[in-house]
């Protein structure tokens, strides 16, 4: 019992020191400190810790600590935890895809009130709309601000066409197919193969084609919501890359993107549909002459706007006042004109302000690297629809993952088309249904 | 000893002596455990804005599900290979290492290695020697001319998942069956050589026996760890996959619970779970003991 009061008494007295040291530091007006978490490794948070250090240098009364926290599902779910805990960030950065979850958490700041309150004038209609309108209620309030958008786009190899003798990237999916059968001909393992295949080949397929992922607008006029993709041409889409799978012309290479880019990059498929932002990865680990192209689309068909993916920064609730005036004014920072253009030239994600596309470009900066351009154009594309304005769903980490299954399913031959995306409709429904009930009271 | 007990003259005592222990079970357990029966007939968001009971719901979507009874054949698969795998490799390296005379030590050592090896970083490495894309061996089997690929053949990816979680487990199994090997008195064994029985017939008819206290306590212990302990192997390798073919209960509790946050299922599952490897242990003690030779 002695050491153990002993013990005690050491920790009160460390703790008590601490206190005081605390005590001491805010009396000496340290720096207001911000929190932020964000699920970006390598160049990518090299490039926010820098960005974040420049804002910390620029000012003396805040400090944002920039935090990386793993994988998108990991930052998130540190976060749901802290938050229970009452430990949370201010700042999070979640996955576009997540964004009715945190929508509908009631743990959040909308940015736009948030920017307001704290007196940060921000004209909004200067943002790229499509991009902004992703994280807006129905209502058209802005609730968080984005930040790491991204679009699926068409990656090709051009010294392997070279060798196939072919010029140019294919435009519709048919000449993919082609392509394809050529560049296996010339002694290719693979013809195409995809990084984030649902994202790719469901839901983007599904814009471009003009085409349902699910009922309400794809989500976005209500949360009783159904998937539709088991009955659209999507069906016809999926069989078409199982068939190719048979003779090599497709390959199938794991979930996420760790595989396609290996794939690609190794030289293996000189086809890739990949986010704009693989081009960092890309550009690091490619021996040979790349280029980047519009996705493919049916052939007849005008091909609409595809859908922006990444992630968003998201304001938590629950701090005090102050700090958010810090939020504020570090939010203003990452949106200003040149910080735009230099996160957009470091990372392959789209400038989100309509100043920085045009400053870039008056800068000549898409004659060097055009392939910076074509996210933005095919984002930006006229005549959005119901079917092309977003997807807004609940539980994405689970619908995702169980639509991956049945896809996997389908590439091996366990399934035909129809039934794993009949299969995976159903399983995906039982996920959203899910997703009503816990919010059918809000 | 028999028949010799040591007897406390007052209840207080043991109590007292018991309390610690008796204290963590109940902090690191029973509390987490009853939290868990408490979600499992409740609904409610991950933020923690929105709690419902909704009765047994939680179970039936369970049974109503296709998958999950897929699930249930992955684990026994799964569970009996890595049990199979590791309990065999550990018997053999520690029959091995049992007869070298000159730097016993280092054997040792190195085969003990795998065991501080964490799940996830195990499974990361097993991935990156047998990835299809950018894996070593991988490269080697298909430039021998061996289809492989465990992203779309899900026979080939149970047994990566079974080998990575099976390899982590072996020097467990080596430990202990070295230190079983080692108490078999040597007299026993000279007696059988001396009687003209040759070194596999040794093995089978006097070693093996007397190691069933030890193999019985294995199996235990690796149906156990394999039921458990193995989420993070298959969250780096297969992450369940191909089309839910690795995708065994305890990671379908990890995934659905700590990655999907549905808390309300997962603790269902971990409850189902939980009364599985309870009835499986009982039926081990019930029925395989009564093999066992306790010398």
């Amino acid at each position: 019992m002695i050491a153990r009061r002993t013990l005690l008494g050491a920790a009160g007295a460390a703790l008590l020191a601490s206190t005081l040291t605390l005590a001491a530091g805010s009396a000496a007006a340290a720096p207001r400190e911000v929190h932020f978490w964000y699920p970006l490794g390598g160049a990518i948070g090299d490039l926010i810790v820098k960005m974040t250090n420049d804002f910390n240098a620029s000012q003396s009364d805040y400090k944002v600590v920039p935090q990386y926290k793993g994988s998108y599902d990991e930052t998130f779910n540190a976060a749901v935890a802290a938050y229970r805990a009452k430990k949370h960030p201010h700042l999070l950065v979640g996955i576009g895809a997540s964004s009715l979850n945190l929508m509908l958490s009631g743990a959040i700041y909308p940015v736009e009130d948030l920017m307001k309150d704290h007196g940060q004038k921000v004209d909004w209609s200067s943002y790229v709309q499509p991009v902004l309108n992703y994280y807006r209620t129905p209502d058209g309030k802005l609730l968080s601000l984005p930040f790491n958008s991204s679009t699926p786009i068409f990656w090709y190899n051009k010294d392997a066409f070279a060798k196939a003798g072919l010029s140019g990237p294919p435009k519709t999916w048919d000449e993919v197919g082609e392509y394809a059968g050529k560049l296996r001909q010339a002694g290719f393992d693979c013809g195409y193969t995809t990084a984030w295949q649902v994202w790719v080949n469901i839901d983007n397929y599904s814009f471009l084609q003009n085409v349902p992922v699910a009922t309400q607008q794809n989500g976005m006029a209500g949360l009783d919501t159904e998937f539709l993709f088991n009955k659209t041409r999507v069906v016809q889409h999926i069989q078409r890359l199982q068939d190719w799978g048979k003779d090599g012309r497709f390959l199938y290479t794991g979930r996420t993107w760790q595989g396609a880019h290996g794939a690609f990059s190794g030289g293996k498929c000189a086809m890739m549909t990949e986010s704009s932002a693989g081009f960092a990865g890309i550009q690091k680990a490619a021996k040979f002459q790349f280029a980047a192209s519009y996705l493919p689309h049916e052939t007849g068909v005008t091909p609409k706007n595809s859908l922006i993916g990444g992630g968003s920064i998201w304001a938590m609730a629950g701090h005090p006042k102050e700090d958010y005036a810090a939020v504020a004014a570090y939010l203003a920072f990452l949106t200003s004109t040149d910080r735009q253009i230099e996160w957009h030239k470091g990372t392959g994600y789209i400038p989100i302000t309509k100043a920085a596309y045009e400053k870039a470009k008056a800068e000549g900066y898409y004659k060097e690297a055009p392939h910076q351009e074509v996210a933005i154009l095919q984002l930006m594309r006229e005549g959005a629809t119901e079917n092309t304005r977003a997807v807004r769903l609940g539980n994405y980490v689970q619908y995702v993952a169980a639509i991956e299954d049945e896809l996997e399913n389908i590439w091996a031959n366990k399934k035909t088309a129809q039934q794993g995306l009949d299969d995976a409709v159903r399983r995906g429904n039982e996920i959203l249904a899910r997703f009503a009930q816990q919010n059918r009271k809000r | 000893m028999i028949g010799k007990k040591v007897v406390f003259r007052s209840r207080g005592l043991p109590l007292l002596l018991l309390a610690p222990q008796l204290l963590v079970i109940l902090v690191f357990f029973f509390w987490p455990a009853g939290q868990a029966v408490f979600q499992a007939f409740h609904l409610a968001d991950p933020f923690g804005q929105h709690f419902e009971y909704v009765g047994l719901e939680n179970f039936t979507r369970l049974f109503n599900s296709p998958e999950y009874y897929d699930s249930l054949w992955a684990t026994a698969v799964f569970s009996s290979g890595v049990a199979f795998l590791s309990l065999g490799a550990g018997l053999v390296l520690a029959a091995f290492v049992d007869h070298i005379r000159r730097g016993r030590m280092v054997y040792k050592s190195l085969v003990i290695w795998p065991y501080a090896v964490a799940p996830v970083l195990a499974g990361v490495l097993w991935l990156f020697l047998f990835h299809p894309i950018y894996g070593v061996v991988a490269f080697a089997l298909e430039r021998a001319g061996i289809g492989w690929n465990p992203l779309l053949d899900s026979n080939q990816a149970m047994a990566l998942v079974v080998m990575a979680a099976a390899w982590k487990q072996v020097s467990y199994n080596f430990v202990f069956f070295l230190a079983g090997l080692q108490a078999i008195p040597r007299s026993v064994i000279e007696a059988a050589a001396i009687d003209g029985a040759g070194p596999l017939r040794r093995f089978l008819t006097i070693v093996l026996p007397l190691l069933t206290p030890t193999t019985f306590f294995l199996l235990v212990i690796n149906l156990v760890y394999a039921f458990f302990d193995t989420f993070g192997i298959i969250h780096a390798v297969t992450h369940g996959g191909p089309g839910g073919a690795t995708n065994i209960l305890v990671y379908k509790v990890f995934a659905d619970g700590f990655i999907g946050q549905d808390l309300g299922s997962s603790a269902a599952q971990s409850i189902v779970l939980m009364v599985i490897v309870v009835t499986l242990t009982v039926m081990q003690f019930r029925f395989l003991e009564r093999k066992v030779h306790y010398a």
